[in-house]
């Protein structure tokens, strides 16, 4: 089973920038450059989002019983 | 975001309402039919192969498959997006009687694929009707 966070959000923004850079975009050029807006904007948000979290929380996690 | 406007020389030809609506129940029933029915193979095919492909993944990943529960109303919401996938969530749900498993690790990313697989062929539905109706090329 696949588990690594990463991968499957590079996966699930491979889908859904395909998605619609086809159905948004009539010329190939006008698709390629909204697919690679939206794969970074989607990696790189996340990649960001994860950055800014990390150091939540606080303190240390509780251990495990 | 705005879409492309359609290349000079090419106008959208508007068609019937029972053609636009056989579109559209076509597009819901079996992603990216509606896109072949206008006669729009290569958005077929990506229509097509990112729903399915989304749908079983979700599925590969244990995710789970919603229905109505009626304490939770927010399941309502849930069922009809997963619906929006069509023939897979019917035959994964009724033929194939999967739930999903609450114990898989990948159980909410599951779901999220699940999802999107309904809400995208929704939005492809849109699409096709937008189309059919010549408001796009």
């Amino acid at each position: 089973m696949l588990t690594s966070h990463f991968a499957l959000m590079v996966i699930y923004a491979l889908q859904v920038s395909l998605f619609f850079a086809v159905l948004w975009r009539r010329r190939f050029r006008d698709r390629v450059r909204l697919f690679l807006q939206m794969m970074i904007g989607m990696i790189g948000g996340g990649l960001v989002l994860a950055w800014l979290m990390f150091p939540f929380p606080w303190s240390p996690p509780t251990p495990l019983p | 975001m705005t879409t492309t406007p359609p290349p000079a020389g090419s106008s959208p030809q508007p068609q019937g309402l029972a053609r636009q609506i056989l579109v559209a129940v076509a597009a819901w029933a079996v992603p990216g039919s509606g896109h072949l029915l206008l006669k729009k193979p290569r958005r077929a095919v990506v229509v097509c192969g990112v729903v399915l492909f989304s749908f079983l993944f979700g599925c590969w990943l244990r995710g789970h498959l919603y229905v109505v529960i009626p304490e939770q109303p927010l399941s309502r919401l849930a069922t009809l997006s997963s619906m929006g996938a069509g023939a897979p969530y019917f035959f994964a749900r009724y033929l194939v009687e999967y739930e999903g498993d609450i114990l898989s690790s990948t159980f909410e990313y599951g779901k999220a694929f699940l999802l999107t697989a309904g809400l995208l062929n929704l939005l492809a539905v849109l699409d096709a009707w937008d189309i059919a109706s010549g408001s796009k090329d």
